[in-house]
């Protein structure tokens, strides 16, 4: 008699089928989608371009600076980038809605730069990354981070150690 | 109007609303295949309410799904199968394989990207995409297709 409340179940609950795409539909908590980088916060220690399996990031240099691309169509969304990121520069969002036509192929890709500036205390021609916080005590502040953005990697040493961190 | 130009129109009509799928494995490793088998054969993602249909023969085909980084050893069967396909076709590159080689990229097994060889209109990227995914992709294709006729 089992079968008759199996009957009367699928008779009241409705179909099981996702009503995508006319309607939404429910992606987990921790899908690995759509890849988002946040140019503030990255060191350019190029950690996610060492770890990518299918070279789908790269760091180029230009004239203007450290260039970070990244594209999604050679992406395999392994999450080894946001895992190995010092400073979650790079973030995974649940966003799977990235079919497209062939034409917008090299828009599904991510181009920013690193621009270059010139130290603030020594003048000489820097990378305007933020500093790397591993093994740093205490952490850095906003204000901190700031500082450090502006400077070269010596002068960043040097500030670091008058701060009494071994780096 | 003709009679001939009646029965081509009203055929224009009712392919519209029903485009045939076909599948070609171009050297996939059988993720993308199982989540195409998903879209079409599980009631949850159930492809078919889109008028689709997976057929077994390619002369039947409007819409092509390709899976796979196109093998050097498999690529003449493919581009032979996908030549018997009538046109109008729509192709749909399914996960980042057919579309630049994802992990396989630059083998030397590997003819990647396809569309060196065949004229792609739809990509659908993921490792393997998931079913909805695929859909999405499909429903793209079916406009694409609905301009095409």
């Amino acid at each position: 008699m089992n079968f008759l409340k199996n009957l009367i179940q699928n008779l009241v609950r409705g179909p099981s089928t996702v009503s995508y795409p006319f309607g939404p539909a429910w992606t987990p908590d921790k899908f690995r989608g759509r890849i988002e980088f946040k140019l503030a916060s990255c060191t350019g220690c190029r950690a996610c371009e060492q770890v990518c399996a299918p070279g789908a990031i790269r760091f180029d240099k230009t004239p203007d600076g450290l260039r970070f691309l990244m594209w999604h169509n050679t992406c395999v969304f392994c999450g080894l980038c946001e895992y190995y990121c010092p400073t979650d520069a790079i973030e995974q969002t649940t966003d799977w809605h990235m079919a497209h036509a062939v034409e917008h192929e090299f828009e599904m890709a991510i181009r920013e730069v690193i621009p270059y500036v010139a130290c603030s205390a020594c003048n000489a021609k820097a990378l305007a990354s933020a500093p790397n916080p591993v093994g740093v005590e205490p952490p850095f502040s906003a204000e901190e981070i700031e500082h450090q953005r502006n400077l070269c990697p010596g002068c960043r040493k040097k500030a670091l150690a008058e701060r009494g961190v071994a780096s | 109007m003709t009679l001939k130009e009646m029965i081509s129109a009203q055929t224009r009509r009712m392919a519209a609303l029903s485009p045939w799928i076909y599948r070609i494995n171009a050297g996939s490793c059988n993720g993308c295949d199982v989540e195409c088998a998903t879209t079409a054969l599980i009631p949850r993602y159930d492809v078919e309410r889109l008028g689709c249909q997976y057929c077994g023969s390619p002369r039947h085909a409007d819409i092509v799904l390709i899976t796979g980084p196109l093998t050097a050893r498999v690529k003449d069967s493919v581009l032979r199968v996908y030549a018997e396909i009538p046109d109008p076709k729509v192709t749909v590159a399914v996960g980042v394989c057919p579309i630049s080689g994802g992990i396989f990229r630059d083998g030397y097994a590997v003819l990647a990207p396809i569309s060196k060889y065949i004229p792609v209109d739809i990509n659908v990227p993921g490792c393997a995409p998931r079913p909805q995914a695929i859909i999405e992709g499909i429903a793209q294709a079916i406009e694409v297709w609905r301009e095409r006729l």
